[in-house]
């Protein structure tokens, strides 16, 4: 599919809902909710808890720690726009405040990349400057 | 309380196209190939039709949005005509709406046909599925074979396997289903290859190589549905009847993807809905009762941990069961007897009935070169979308009597 053009590499449409998560991100934050009828964490941005259907999560900045949970390294580019990046990590990350969240590893030889292994976020920039969260080894 | 759909529903006549790349056919002529052959099995005319499902996935590439390309292309008496989509399930998705009809009462004889024409797009892989609830940066640079690759990765983590040791039980798996889909004359890929240069294939996503996926491709198939009664009054012999005995579907609800109930080492739906569906078909162990069955191998991980979901194999179970040859043409289960989606193909809203008309075969003896002995039960596994997002569709059907 490395000939499909999508290039650059995409930004979000932004909505109501995630704008805290990207408006975060562009701080160099990440931002994670918090369901107020059980206390739990979660993610991706939600106008309601996935929990209890509990209205208006709480916002709040999370550490940005984290520990790999699974992953593989992509050598065949999803988009065109990725193909420079490849091999790439794709990882599932257990962030400390408990959710889980799918990312991409970066600043690493992706063969030195665990199960178990900790992580720390970090940005990529793409085009016009937006900045999406990744993760990097800790 | 209701009481399921065991035996209510017979398979009155089945067909499938050829999969592969049609370039000489448009989707609409798929599917007559397909119904052609569906309407002749059931020894019935096309007016008898009361109610019919169209599946296909791919409408941008594909046939349109609506039903009509199905009820124009087939010409159908004016009836109700349906069309369904639910990812790469979407084939099982349309048979679920035909055997519902009749179950209920509400037709005689309903049509389920799905169909794909996906090498148009040129490219080998699946148009992309974006938007709704799955906006793609939460899942940043995700890939189909990245996303199946991880499963293996936390299969390896859960089990403590070795890497060498998984990539050889994958390898067995997809040359397997190349050994079965040279003796289908409808497959797509119709060519053995050997374990060594499966391993050697380039590298798709770690650990999965191009031999460990599925292409695409185009196809049509189809499945006439009736009341065991009305098939015996049309003269179909109870002794030469298929019906369905178990018809499951279960979706995803969000847990997998983000509130860490899961571990990422298999397919939470299906299990879901093969225990539903035991319990509907009867059947209590399904490793002694199933005779074969055709699973979603879009990748050999995904067969590999399906075979355990299904609790056809132990957890953790499964590597030994491939080395050991039980899910091969002449072992206890055989598995993609008819090359799966590794090799017989995937034109996606054609799948879930190609793998239903594989087992009708079987079961009829009409399976030529690859025919089991004796089967009694047959299972389909049809998952859509991605291992922690997605649609999973099982039947079984075994013989009436």
């Amino acid at each position: 599919m490395s000939n499909v053009p999508v290039n650059p590499k995409p930004v979000p449409e932004i909505n109501a809902h995630s704008k805290p998560y990207w408006d975060g991100a562009q701080r160099g934050e990440l931002m994670i909710q918090r369901c107020r009828g059980t206390g739990k964490a979660f993610t991706y941005a939600r106008c309601w808890s996935p929990y209890d259907f509990s209205p208006d999560p709480a916002w709040e900045k999370a550490s940005g720690r984290g520990t790999v949970f699974s992953y593989t390294i992509v050598y065949q580019p999803p988009y065109a726009a990725f193909k420079a990046d490849c091999p790439f990590v794709m990882a599932i990350i257990q962030l400390d405040e408990g959710p889980q969240m799918m990312s991409n590893i970066l600043h690493c030889d992706p063969e030195s990349v665990r199960i178990g292994m900790k992580v720390k976020l970090c940005f990529e920039t793409r085009s016009g400057g937006f900045k999406i969260p990744q993760f990097e080894p800790a | 309380m209701s009481s399921g759909i065991r035996d209510k529903v017979a398979i009155l006549g089945m067909g499938c196209s050829r999969f592969g790349e049609r370039w000489d056919m448009g989707a609409e002529e798929l599917m007559v190939e397909s119904f052609t052959e569906a309407l002749g099995d059931a020894g019935i005319d096309r007016k008898q039709i009361q109610a019919a499902w169209l599946g296909s996935c791919m409408d941008e590439v594909n046939v349109g949005k609506s039903a009509l390309p199905a009820s124009i292309a087939l010409r159908l008496n004016n009836i109700p005509v349906t069309r369904v989509e639910n990812y790469c399930a979407t084939g099982t998705e349309a048979f679920r709406g035909a055997v519902y009809a009749v179950a209920s009462g509400a037709c005689d004889i309903a049509l389920a046909i799905g169909v794909e024409k996906l090498k148009d797009t040129g490219y080998g892989g699946l148009p992309g599925l974006d938007g709704g609830s799955l906006p793609p940066l939460w899942w940043p640079n995700l890939s189909a074979p990245g996303v199946f690759a991880q499963v293996a990765s936390a299969y390896m983590s859960r089990y403590k396997v070795p890497r060498d040791v998984l990539k050889r039980a994958l390898a067995e798996i997809s040359a397997k289903s190349h050994a079965n889909g040279a003796k289908n004359p409808k497959a797509h890929l119709r060519n053995p290859v050997s374990c060594d240069t499966i391993m050697a294939s380039p590298m798709i996503a770690e650990p999965l190589g191009l031999f460990d996926c599925c292409g695409v491709s185009d196809g049509s198939a189809a499945a006439i549905v009736t009341t065991p009664e009305i098939a015996k009054s049309l003269g179909k012999h109870p002794d030469q009847m298929v019906t369905v005995k178990a018809l499951q579907l279960a979706l995803s609800n969000g847990s997998e993807g983000g509130y860490n109930d899961w571990d990422g080492s298999y397919i939470h739906t299906t299990r879901v809905a093969a225990q539903r569906a035991y319990a509907e078909a009867g059947i209590k162990k399904p490793r002694d009762e199933i005779s074969m069955f055709e699973v979603h191998d879009c990748f050999s991980i995904t067969e590999l941990v399906t075979m355990e979901d299904l609790a056809l194999s132990s957890d953790g179970g499964a590597i030994k069961d491939v080395m050991d040859g039980f899910y091969s043409a002449d072992g206890k289960i055989p598995c993609q007897i008819d090359g799966g989606l590794k090799c017989f193909g995937h034109p996606i809203g054609a799948s879930g009935i190609r793998m239903v008309y594989e087992m009708y075969l079987q079961l009829l003896g009409r399976a030529g070169e690859r025919q089991l002995k004796n089967p009694r039960y047959g299972l389909t596994h049809n998952l859509g979308g991605f291992p922690h997002q997605n649609v999973v569709g099982i039947s079984i059907v075994g013989r009436y009597q």
